[in-house]
């Protein structure tokens, strides 16, 4: 709703885009799973674009017409992505991309990947020979191929580009400022500046629903809930997760974070991944032994829910930089710890 | 009550109000918990619609 209305947004204050997600949570709307473009890509190119990018992309990515992906990763670097390996050679009006990304979340339906390749392998830095692309996917030489989950489920692919020419007017920003539009977007999708549909992307699952899980469960005729263990592991997550609530309110205020003005913002996706996973995995071992039943299983409590929500959940740990990594900026940046 | 607050509330209403008779229906099969999950043409093509929707 925060987007100009000349490309397809209501041109009001992003509050009003937060009573929506509210209101869409509130009433279990569908995930708005054009994430990358709503979320990364589309605040990116409102923030940094020109009026030439404004004008062709962002009407799409809000009416889902055009599904966006993510070209960062890469099999042998990981996480990191200074090491970015894929070139993107300028012929003409043209770049000429040859390489592999992994884990492209919706490569195999995107219409537009946001792609990190080399174009200057040379370069005194290796930050320095990056550069940044919104680059269309369907054409000839890039082929995204699924990636079978742990679960059984699809949702990645790993992206293979071969001579594949995309337009020369795809760059963004110059050659060689990759790094810097890549870590903005990476900003976007660690939380440290609020994209169109962040918390939209996932079902939200929090402590309310595992306190409803548990009221069905009994262990020994008792009701699980009653056993003082168990009590005392729920406390903490309860706690933890009003923490975290806490905490991102007292984010939306500066003047209560004026002391170290990211430390909220930056440390979001870390607390907030872990924890889930965390209380994903509590739920399933409160089931004791019907937890190792999974979805399709009629036997498994709640059709699977809480197991796919835990095999899934380390997915958003890894995504976007993994822990680790977000503890590494967090004490570089936040701390001033030395690297 | 100022014209902010009330302003938002009825904004509020409006947009609950609206979920409420327009919001996509349940498709009858599973649906991702994330974006991270979509597998099958089946659930892209509902979600796509689901986003255009709203």
């Amino acid at each position: 709703m925060a987007w100009p209305k000349e490309y397809g947004g209501q041109g009001v204050d992003s509050l009003y885009q937060s009573i929506v997600d509210q209101e869409m949570r509130r009433q279990a709307v569908p995930i708005c799973f054009n994430v990358i473009g709503l979320g990364w890509a589309g605040p990116l190119i409102n923030d940094i674009g020109t009026e030439q990018e404004k004008a062709r992309y962002l009407k799409g990515i809000l009416s889902a017409e055009d599904i966006w992906c993510q070209g960062f990763s890469e099999p042998d670097h990981g996480s990191d992505l200074g090491n970015a390996r894929t070139r993107a050679v300028r012929e003409g009006d043209e770049y000429v991309v040859n390489g592999t990304k992994i884990w492209t979340t919706l490569g195999n339906y995107a219409k537009y990947m946001i792609l990190l390749a080399r174009t200057n392998p040379e370069a005194e830095r290796k930050y320095d020979g990056l550069s940044f692309f919104l680059a269309p996917m369907q054409i000839d030489g890039i082929d995204p191929r699924p990636i079978r989950k742990l679960t059984g489920e699809f949702g990645f692919t790993e992206t293979f580009f071969t001579d594949a020419r995309i337009p020369a007017d795809s760059l963004m920003g110059e050659e060689g400022e990759g790094w810097k539009i890549a870590m903005k977007t990476l900003q976007y999708e660690r939380g440290a500046e609020a994209g169109a549909a962040g918390g939209l992307a996932f079902v939200r699952i929090v402590i309310d629903d595992l306190l409803q899980e548990l009221g069905g469960v009994s262990r020994k005729g008792e009701p699980l809930t009653k056993d003082p263990q168990m009590r005392d592991q729920l406390v903490r997550l309860i706690m933890e997760e009003k923490a975290i609530s806490l905490g991102d309110r007292r984010a939306s205020i500066p003047a209560l974070t004026s002391d170290y003005p990211l430390a909220l913002p930056l440390s979001h996706k870390l607390r907030w991944t872990e924890y889930t996973r965390k209380m994903r995995q509590f739920a399933i071992n409160a089931q004791g032994a019907d937890g190792s039943l999974y979805v399709g299983d009629e036997r498994a409590r709640g059709g699977g829910f809480w197991q796919r929500a835990y095999l899934n959940s380390f997915s958003a740990t890894i995504g976007g930089g993994t822990s680790q990594i977000q503890a590494n900026i967090i004490a570089e940046h936040v701390l001033g710890l030395p690297k | 009550m100022n014209a902010v607050v009330k302003e938002l509330d009825e904004f509020r209403l409006e947009i609950a109000s609206w979920l409420k008779a327009n919001k996509p229906q349940d498709p009858g099969f599973l649906l991702p918990q994330s974006f991270m999950e979509v597998g099958s043409e089946q659930q892209q093509e509902y979600l796509r619609a689901s986003q255009h929707i709203v």
